[in-house]
Formats: structure tokens, C-alpha cells, sequence
């Protein structure tokens, strides 16, 4: 018996899923009876296409985790989860690379299958996604964004409209704010949502202290905020702006103690619509955006 | 309800395939299919499709970023997740983004179903 044949008869008896394939080739080398009585025997074919069902290596490959730079095992272990859209399972794989007795570099993979666990955990996926989005529908209909407080959307547009219908009515200045939370993703992905949700608040409720009772603030979409200023110039507005663009910037917020946000201004004209105002400050914000962040666009 | 047209957007192109066999089955179309946010773009501007489904993990851009554009552009496009990633940050990502539904492989049918005519009955054909 050769130490190839002691593998494969080791990997027999073990009651899960188990291929071996070239770290280089990507070909099977090898299945247990237990894969090849549940996939059939695809040795010789490439893993990706036989087994995941991939016209290209697949994405979530790990062999270029599994070898050091000479491309030899580096006797990591990595465990991680896969969902098959050939057999629909979802596994939990446990993949190293090992030099088999010929001298090649190989990765064995033991999947474990996961489809029951994952099926309750899949269901509970469903249902946040289902609270989420009755919540967003219950938002619709209130006027109040429910995590800041400020004005929602829908709510927002419709002040905007009246603003701008009583602007063009009696003759006066309307001016919008705009302003983006500068760097906000990051804030989720290494703090948690919860973080991220305390900036929102935070960020409202230093704009709320720093703006007249006239003035209406709205949550724009995720981080994005719009301000609308009845009575109010170009030039008041820029000066606004910036007074809330160092009021955010000197902040200290409680977690993630400093965060800034970009602004756009812009101001009502005769040509306007609300269309057209909300995207003036846009451009303005984008001016913001691209030319360094913490600043008001132009 | 009508026949509608749908974009599939996966990188997989089995999963993509058995998305259009389901969706042939209750009557629908998959007018276009996309493998990269990028091309998922592009193809919603070309097709105009009554609802999208949306994989999260693909080459370029991931499906959450796609729909934010997307939406951008057309605020009224029906997007709904179909993905392996049933983790709670993700969930809540992609719906803040917009997404009008999300579902997990493996895809059953019925919930695919049960989905797309909810979405249609609440936000279809309003224009």
C-alpha cells in the first residue's frame, strides 16, 4: 500500500464529503465513496465546473490562502462556508494543502453539510428583512425619520414644495443645505451599525441646536441631510454651512470621537423647480465630495 | 397578474439559469441577466425590466452598491436580493438601500413567487 492509497483509505472511512485537488490545475485528484456515491466520480475534472458548477475558478477560492509564497502548504487550516448552487446544499469547509507522495501541492477539502442549521438561520435572515422593510414602510407613511427624528423623505419633499411655491409666490430668497457624512461607511463596517446609527443622531442633533426654528431639516437617504432655509441668501446659507461644517468637525462624538461632513449650497432662481434646486446642491455637495471632504461646496 | 419582465443579476451562471426556469414556470420573463454590478447597470438601462433580482457577492461592484445606483437614476426600479448572505448588517444594508425584498439560496420557488407578486401589488405598474 502505497502513503497515497493510506490517505484515500483514511479519507473513506471519514462520513463526510472529502475531495482532493492540484493547487495548480485545479483537476480532482481524488473523492471519498461517500462524495462520489452523492456526485458522482468527477476525477480528472476541474473543481470549479464539476463540482461548483463555475465556468471560472470561483470566488470564494481559498487554495491562494492555503500556500506560501513559493506555492507550497503553508498548514493553515481554513474553515468557511459555501453554498452549492449545483446540489443546492450549503457546507461548512474545512480546506488545507498538503504535499502528496508525489511531490505535488494539493488541497484536501472536507464539506461538512450545513443546509439544516443554515435553513433557520436563512429564515431569520427573512424575517430581519421583513421587519426592515415594514419598518421603511411605516416610515413612508409617518413624517419623521424614526432613527434621527429629522424630517423623512417624503416629508422633506413636500415642505420643499410649499416652500418653494410660497418663495415664488410673495418674492422672497430660498436657499437649500445639503451635507454628506464624510467617510460614513466606514463607521458601520468597523463599528457596527449601532455606532453608525449614533453619528446619524448625533449629527442631527448638532444641526438641530445650530439652525433657526424656521429652518427644516430632512434625512435625505442613508448619510445624506437636506436643510431647507426659507428667508435665506446664497450667502447666509454658505455662511451656515460652515458654521455647521466646524460644529460637526469640533464635535466629540462618543464613539468614533471625530467625523466631518462635505456640504452643498444652493439657492432658489427664478427658472428653479425643486428638481433642479436639489440638484444644484448636489453638484455643489459633489464639488465638496471631490475636493477633500469637510469643506462647503461652491 | 401580467407577464413582467425581469433582469437576473448573479455571477453564477447555474443559479442564473435556475432563476429563469422558475420564473418561466409562473408565467415571466427573464428579459436580461447580468454577472457583474456593472453590467447590471448598464442592462436596467437597456431593458427597463418590471422587477430585478439581485446576487450580493459578484466580481467588480457587490449587488448592494448596484442597487443604490440603480435606484439613483430610476427611484422606482423593484430590486429584490437573492443571495447566500443572510448576515443581519448585510440585511439591513441592502434594504436601507432599497431593496424591495430578500431572499437566501437556496432559492425556493414559492418564495420567489410569494415575493415578486407582493412587490408587484405594492409597488407595481403605478405609473
Amino acid at each position: 500500500m502505497t502513503e497515497a492509497d493510506l490517505f484515500k483509505a483514511l479519507f473513506d472511512v471519514i462520513p463526510y464529503n472529502i475531495y482532493l485537488a492540484d493547487i495548480n490545475s485545479f483537476k480532482v485528484m481524488y473523492m471519498n465513496k461517500q462524495m462520489i456515491k452523492q456526485r458522482g466520480n468527477l476525477v480528472g475534472r476541474k473543481c470549479y465546473k464539476s463540482i461548483y458548477g463555475e465556468p471560472k475558478p470561483c470566488l470564494f477560492c481559498k487554495n491562494p490562502d492555503l500556500i506560501d509564497d513559493e506555492r507550497k502548504p503553508n498548514n493553515k487550516m481554513i474553515v468557511s462556508e459555501c453554498f452549492n448552487p449545483v446540489d443546492d446544499h450549503w457546507y461548512q469547509l474545512h480546506e488545507k494543502a498538503i504535499t502528496w507522495p508525489n511531490g505535488d501541492t494539493v488541497k484536501y477539502a472536507i464539506a461538512v453539510n450545513i443546509s439544516e442549521l443554515k435553513q433557520t438561520q436563512n429564515e431569520l435572515a427573512e424575517a430581519h428583512a421583513q421587519l426592515s422593510l415594514k419598518n421603511r414602510e411605516l416610515e413612508r407613511l409617518s413624517a419623521t425619520d424614526h432613527l434621527t427624528q429629522a424630517y423623512n423623505r417624503l416629508k422633506i419633499d413636500e415642505l420643499m414644495r410649499v416652500e418653494v411655491g410660497r418663495t415664488r409666490r410673495y418674492q422672497r430668497v430660498l436657499s437649500i443645505i445639503m451635507l454628506d457624512i464624510d467617510h460614513f461607511k466606514e463607521v458601520n463596517d468597523q463599528y457596527g451599525h449601532q455606532t453608525g446609527d449614533l453619528v446619524l443622531k448625533e449629527v442631527v442633533n448638532i444641526i438641530k441646536d445650530n439652525t433657526r426654528n424656521t429652518d427644516s431639516l430632512g434625512r435625505w437617504g442613508g448619510e445624506e441631510f437636506i436643510i431647507v432655509c426659507p428667508e435665506t441668501d446664497l450667502s447666509s446659507a454658505h455662511v451656515m454651512a460652515e458654521k455647521l461644517r466646524k460644529k460637526i468637525e469640533e464635535f466629540d462624538f462618543s464613539i468614533v470621537k471625530r467625523k466631518t461632513a462635505s456640504f452643498g449650497v444652493a439657492s432658489l432662481t427664478p427658472e428653479d423647480d425643486e428638481e433642479s434646486l436639489i440638484r444644484r446642491a448636489d453638484e455643489s455637495l459633489y464639488f465638496a465630495k471631490n475636493n477633500g471632504r469637510n469643506r462647503v461646496g461652491k | 397578474m401580467r407577464s413582467l419582465n425581469i433582469l437576473v443579476v448573479d455571477d453564477s451562471q447555474l443559479t442564473t439559469k435556475k432563476i429563469a426556469q422558475m420564473l418561466i414556470s409562473m408565467g415571466h420573463e427573464m428579459v436580461a441577466f447580468a454577472r457583474t454590478g456593472e453590467e447590471a447597470i448598464k442592462q436596467y438601462i437597456k431593458h427597463k425590466p418590471d422587477m430585478v433580482t439581485m446576487d450580493i457577492t459578484m466580481p467588480d461592484m457587490d449587488g448592494i452598491e448596484a442597487t443604490k445606483r440603480i435606484l439613483q437614476e430610476n427611484p422606482d426600479a423593484l430590486i429584490m436580493m437573492v443571495t447566500s448572505h443572510g448576515q443581519e448588517g448585510m440585511v439591513f444594508d441592502a434594504i436601507e438601500a432599497g431593496a424591495k425584498g430578500y431572499l437566501l439560496k437556496p432559492l425556493q420557488m414559492e418564495k420567489l413567487k410569494a415575493n415578486i407578486n407582493e412587490i408587484y401589488e405594492k409597488y407595481g405598474d403605478k405609473q
